[in-house]
């Protein structure tokens, strides 16, 4: 037993040489935001957002808001660089710095809207399938380029940016634009449809609808995209279809998107007073499930019926003007979030021709096998389909 | 304090085997067999898993029926009673390479599946030396003492594996779940059977019951255990198929892997990688060392059974040089071995406890 | 063995004995007198006189007393006299019990049959407690424990009287196994006392308490305690027989005694508990185990141990159930810290920066910044630095104790932080650890997770998690394997999670085998009928 513990010793001693992968926190670099853009025919401009730890336990958070200042984020360091592939440009960076290299804290990727096809396909696969990278990092397309939107962030609450990209990729904190993973992100773009949706993120400045409306794609813009502000924000969604971005549509159809999907919970929503001039009214709609979808397909086109519930609460001491009950003010309520959910959907069914809702999934549920389904052309019935929508208040 | 010497088998009289049962059904969770159910039946994974669990299930009842009016339940005792001293050596061969390969191919998904979660720099033998050693230090220990190590960590596995379970299929989408047939009623419950490969490492248990103990086998709770462990890697089937889109498994991966990265459990708790990492070794390293301890069993039947205790770091060393060299050969080739072998097992089992009842019972091995 | 002109069929020195030897060799002169020839008394006191001088070196030793006096029989006086150590015998009882009764002419021959030893003896025995002996061997050892003894010419036998008062502590109060709702006693160093204070608990007749002298030449009195019916005989024996087969010259502890006994020196944890509590003893006699009382010792060794009585605490049973629940969980999180937070840490430091939340490791990295040293050196160097704190403090003079404290803790400790010599995450971390191994219920187990702490780091800083999970495998496996005087280590690891309330604790445990298990009905508490 002593020689035989002895010999283990011996053996386990080759261990000695090793520690392959142990790594200093203080030696290693880590990406907290990654943006790809295309850089002409071939080859990608790739921005690394690094975290300054240093910059960042010091710094006390804010911005500045003064007008007109470009004040750069000091927390983080912007590293961009051309190359064929990703896994060439990370090496790369190891001609800026010293450190290792680390995407264990990725939080967002954001693509621009001149990525092809194959470049978002192959670039989300390779970050879903690298070790380091969490399937629930944050995705989502610029409105110009990657790049811009990066170096635009500079947040004014958080001393460290990557927070700052955590708490904006929560589900129940944005209301006008909608959350995607990269695992959904990679699962929707790689079906047979490749169906998808992305939130829109727009650099600070004026916005450029124009980069996408020029697109070769033959984009159409529906609602207020032409977004002006100066700071950088996530408003609004891209609809991807065939694994590319087919239109994009403003925060109003992103809430719906959202309300459906019961992404948040509750959201505060304000409808013009028709009885009023320069009135409005504010609703909280609680969400307590999201929406159910019946599909009859016995008729022609099939029929869709979106059944969702709220429970609505009206902001306001008194009636409104131009009321008489709260009844009629309900029903007022109840018509025109029907009208508007009834819009949502014949834009994505018409317009962008795209079941971001998963209504599909609803219908895989009465076949048997994946086969059947997929021989049941659901995109032509989607894209023809008429839809009831049936709100009821708790 | 025991009047039964158990230092060489597992003891019926505490709880330990129990959890040894459990560790041996789920202990494959950790390596690339789930991915099977996806790969064969699509959105039908946890109902192909669920069949093949029934099935497994109702094997291990069957068994357990003829160990009741069989007194010397052990394998190789059994097989030396039924078939005489050539026959008794041909089982126990067979017993030996489909633990052999079951090693072999254990300890490479073990190193592979380290290296994937944490370790990409090292090279494969740094990794396979912590698993080899820990083998050969458990089996030398005797069973006795993996077996209550199995009543020590066992709980922490299952419960890991509950936290991984829970933590996903909440979050899964039941869309992933239709069509109900996936990929067809022929792939699920035909090719789908292919899934019952996970649970033939019962063979071990077989190997080291007690030949002649005072204390009745327990057969409830063996069914009890079997239940258990069959419906925690059904669990897990049912989170993977719920958490994980099909085409994102491939023949590679590891879905373990890949459903411990979906846990999140807010800004604090990102990641349990680590902690996962800790319950599959140790999960590995008691099968390795409870399959080095079966093994020196068997060998010293078939070879001198005085130098039983000298087997376990031979056999170790063995396995780790195969592992080694089967990391270069064709993956087709170990894999159909071991499918092979590891189904010849448990019908060495089924067939010789069955035959076993119409021995006369109490002949001297 | 050379004995001289000894014929070794009468001689009753044990020949394999140097200690006896030695001095029996070197000391006596004559070596043709009775006493040197047979190793009894002779009936010749100037032979047992000169024998005995030359046995304890009277002319060196300035504390052994040979006191001549003349024994008043019957108004003829016979020659005697007595032998005592200085300090070891109470000289009061020596004048007034010996001397007295035997030089004061009360001693008389009452009738023919009765002979001058018999008068004596129990002229005597009125007075103390006296036994008669010939053996030079056993006397020489009894007078060397601090009795007297007394010899009269004329008599083959010496009359050794009990009669010690040697200066030892008294019932002092327990410090390491302090308790705030329970007994303030503890043992002391004499055996006789210690026995006498857990008999006073069990007051159960059944109670035995075996003397086996171990140590060649020290005879050190050890004291076997059991309850004859509940322990189980297998084990009593076991310990009986380690007990008699140790040989070595001195033994000064129970220390000594728990390295001569135990299965395995380098066993990680302890074997046998060590207890200065009688409660504590007495619960542990009656639950079935066996107790070893060392003259000299003030800690009890109770045999077996397993893991399951390493996290029992005595305050366990003096509170009440919730609170009892509670402090064991906080224990044993505390012991859980002890042995492996640094390892996690290092572990995670090393190998998985992604279990880490952002915020923290970009704090992290921001204090290592400018750290001149490895996050492995760095945590190894902080805990030896409070080891040697530990230590320093159980030997510093209690004045300057608590100066040093504030210089220890916040100047140095300060100061290494500032000077960017430590991280204030490891100090952290270190002192989490430490904290955690003070909680835990005993010294010996407090000592054993500060060792073995360094094999977590060790495999911890080699391969992260997967060498920890190699670490925690051959420790549970290497434990899993151990046994205490036949018991298992591990076999009643389920029972350090929960006290259970006294009326449940129907049965004594059963890894202990007892030839009684059950020790209270199932309905313990008979007004319960009545509410």
């Amino acid at each position: 037993m002593k020689i035989f513990s002895i010999f283990l010793a011996f053996v386990l001693s080759f261990s000695l040489c090793g520690c392959y992968d142990s790594k200093e926190i203080d030696e290693t670099a880590y990406i907290i935001a990654l943006g790809i853009d295309k850089a002409g025919s071939s080859g990608f401009n790739y921005t690394f957002q690094f975290s300054a730890p240093l910059a960042t336990t010091n710094h006390e958070g804010g911005g500045g808001e003064k007008e007109g200042d470009s004040k750069e984020n000091p927390t983080v360091r912007n590293v961009v660089i051309n190359a064929p592939d990703f896994y060439t440009a990370k090496n790369l960076t190891n001609n800026f710095l010293s450190k290792t290299v680390d995407m264990s804290h990725l939080k967002l990727i954001v693509f621009s809207a001149s990525v092809d096809q194959n470049g978002f396909s192959q670039h989300s696969q390779f970050m879903l399938r690298e070790r380091e990278v969490r399937p629930h990092t944050a995705v989502a397309l610029s409105t110009a380029t990657a790049e811009e939107f990066l170096k635009s962030i500079n947040p004014e609450l958080e001393a460290n940016t990557a927070k700052y990209y955590e708490l904006m990729s929560l589900r129940s904190n944005n209301v006008y634009s909608p959350t995607k993973q990269l695992s959904d992100f990679v699962d929707e773009i790689s079906s047979e449809s490749g169906v998808s949706c992305l939130p829109t993120a727009s650099p600070g400045g004026v916005a450029q609808p124009s980069a996408i409306q020029s697109s070769a794609n033959g984009w159409i813009s529906i609602g207020d995209t032409n977004i002006k502000s100066q700071k950088a924000r996530m408003q609004g969604m891209a609809v991807f279809k065939k694994g590319q971005p087919a239109a994009v549509l403003d925060g109003n159809f992103a809430m719906i998107y959202n309300i459906l999907n019961r992404d948040i919970k509750s959201c505060i929503i304000t409808l013009k007073n028709p009885r009023l001039k320069d009135s409005f009214l504010s609703f909280r709609l609680n969400i307590p499930h999201p929406a159910e979808y019946s599909l009859d397909n016995t008729k022609k086109p099939c029929h869709i019926k979106i059944s969702q519930g709220f429970d609505i609460e009206f902001f306001g001491n008194n009636l409104p003007s131009g009321f008489s009950s709260y009844d009629e003010l309900f029903s007022f309520a109840d018509r025109s979030i029907t009208q508007q959910i009834s819009e949502y959907f014949y834009e994505l069914s018409r317009g962008c021709r795209a079941d971001i809702m998963k209504i599909g999934d609803s219908f895989k549920k009465s076949f048997l096998t994946s086969e059947k389904f997929l021989t049941s052309s659901w995109e032509s019935m989607f894209t023809s389909a008429e839809f009831d929508v049936d709100i009821c208040f708790i | 304090m025991s009047d039964i010497n158990t230092k060489n088998f597992i003891s019926f009289e505490n709880r330990s085997f129990y959890f040894v049962l459990i560790n041996l059904l789920t202990f494959r969770i950790f390596s690339r067999l789930p991915s099977l159910f996806p790969k064969f039946s699509g959105s039908a994974a946890a109902l192909s898993a669920l069949f093949s669990g029934v099935i497994a299930f109702g094997v291990i009842f069957l068994i357990s029926l003829s160990l009741k009016k069989h007194n010397s339940p052990n394998l190789a005792d059994a097989a030396f009673a039924v078939f005489g001293k050539i026959g008794g050596l041909i089982v126990c061969i067979i017993s030996a390479f489909c633990l052999l390969l079951s090693a072999t191919v254990t300890l490479g998904e073990l190193c592979h599946l380290a290296k994937a979660i944490s370790f990409p720099a090292s090279p494969f033998w740094f990794v396979l030396l912590f698993f080899a050693v820990s083998a050969a230090w458990g089996a030398s220990r005797g069973v006795d003492a993996l077996a209550r190590t199995h009543s020590i960590f066992v709980p922490v596995i299952v419960l890991g594996l509950i936290v991984l379970i829970v933590s996903t299929v909440f979050r899964g989408n039941l869309s992933n779940l239709v069509p109900i047939f996936g990929s067809g009623a022929e792939a699920v419950f035909g090719k789908g059977l292919s899934g019952t490969v996970m649970y033939t490492d019962l063979l071990v248990f077989f190997l080291l019951i007690p030949p002649k103990s005072k204390a009745p086998i327990p057969l409830k709770k063996i069914l009890t255990a079997s239940a258990t462990g069959i419906l925690l890697t059904c669990l897990f089937v049912l989170a993977l198929n719920l958490s994980v889109s099909p085409s994102i498994i491939s023949n590679d991966s590891f879905p373990f892997y890949l459903l411990m990265k979906e846990v999140y459990y807010g800004r604090f708790f990102q990641r349990i990688d680590s902690l996962m990492l800790l319950i599959s070794s140790l999960s590995g390293m008691l099968y390795l060392s409870l399959n080095a301890s079966a093994f020196s069993h068997v060998a010293g039947r078939i070879f001198n059974p005085h130098r039983q205790k000298l087997i376990p770091p031979f056999y170790i060393a063995g396995v780790s040089i195969f592992t080694l060299l089967a990391n270069v050969l064709s993956s087709k080739i170990i894999g159909f071995l071991f499918f092979a072998f590891a189904f010849a097992g448990i019908l060495l089992v089924i067939i010789t406890l069955f035959f076993a009842k119409r021995r006369v019972p109490d002949e001297n091995i | 063995m050379n004995s001289g002109n000894l014929n070794p069929d009468k001689n009753n020195f044990d020949e394999n004995n140097p200690g006896i030897n030695s001095y029996i060799k070197n000391n006596i002169q004559n070596k043709d007198s009775f006493a040197y020839r047979t190793g009894k008394v002779s009936p010749v006191l100037k032979e047992n006189y000169d024998f005995l001088r030359d046995a304890f070196d009277a002319d060196k030793n300035f504390d052994i007393v040979f006191r001549m006096f003349k024994v008043n029989l019957d108004s003829e006086f016979v020659d005697a006299f007595l032998i005592f150590y200085d300090g070891l015998s109470n000289k009061e009882y020596v004048n007034r019990d010996l001397l007295a009764p035997l030089m004061s002419g009360r001693l008389k021959i009452k009738s023919p049959c009765e002979t001058l030893e018999d008068s004596i003896h129990q002229c005597i025995i009125s007075q103390a407690p006296n036994s008669r002996i010939s053996q030079l061997k056993n006397i020489i050892e009894l007078v060397g424990f601090g009795n007297c003894a007394v010899f009269v010419d004329g008599c083959s036998c010496a009359f050794v009287a009990d009669i010690k008062g040697w200066g030892s502590r008294s019932v002092g109060t327990p410090l390491t196994e302090a308790v705030l709702s329970g007994p303030q006693e503890a043992f002391c160093e004499t055996v006789m006392t210690n026995i006498a204070l857990v008999r006073k608990i069990l007051k159960d007749p059944n109670l035995i308490a075996e003397n086996i002298p171990v140590g060649t030449v020290s005879k050190t009195p050890c004291a076997l305690m059991y309850i004859n019916g509940i322990t189980n005989k297998k084990l009593v024996e076991t310990a009986r027989n380690r007990l008699k087969s140790i040989e070595t010259e001195y033994i000064f502890s129970s220390a000594d005694i728990e390295m001569f006994i135990e299965e395995s020196t380098v066993f990680p944890l302890p074997q046998l508990l060590k207890s200065e509590r009688p409660d504590r003893v007495a619960a542990q006699l009656s639950d079935g185990k066996v107790a070893i009382l060392v003259q000299g010792s003030p800690f009890v060794l109770i045999l077996p141990a397993s893991a399951g009585d390493l996290a029992e605490a005595s305050e366990d049973n003096y509170v009440r159930i919730a609170e009892a629940n509670f402090m064991r969980f906080v224990r044993l999180i505390g012991c859980f810290l002890a042995l492996f937070l640094p390892g996690i840490f290092i572990s995670i430091a090393l190998y998985h920066h992604e279990s880490i939340p952002t915020d923290l490791l970009f704090a992290i990295e921001a204090s290592r910044e400018q750290m001149p040293f490895p996050i492995a050196l760095e945590l190894i160097v902080m805990l030896l630095s409070f080891e040697l704190i530990k230590e320093a403090s159980i030997r510093v003079p209690d004045p300057i104790g608590s100066t040093l404290g504030i210089v220890g803790g916040l100047i140095l400790g300060q100061s290494a932080v500032s000077a960017n010599i430590a991280s204030p995450l490891l100090i952290i971390i270190v002192s989490l650890s430490a904290l955690g191994a003070f909680a835990a219920p005993s010294a010996s187990v407090s000592r054993a997770l500060s060792v073995l702490q360094f094999w977590f780091i060790l495999f911890g800083t080699l391969a992260g998690f997967l060498g920890l999970a190699f670490a925690i495998f051959t420790l549970a496996i290497y434990l899993a394997s151990g046994t205490s005087f036949g018991v298992p280590y591990l076999s009643d690891i389920a029972n350090p999670f929960f006290v259970i309330p006294i009326w449940r604790r129907e049965k004594r445990p059963r890894n202990l085998n007892p030839q009684s298990v059950r020790k209270q009905p199932h309905i313990s508490r008979k007004w319960k009928g009545d509410v």
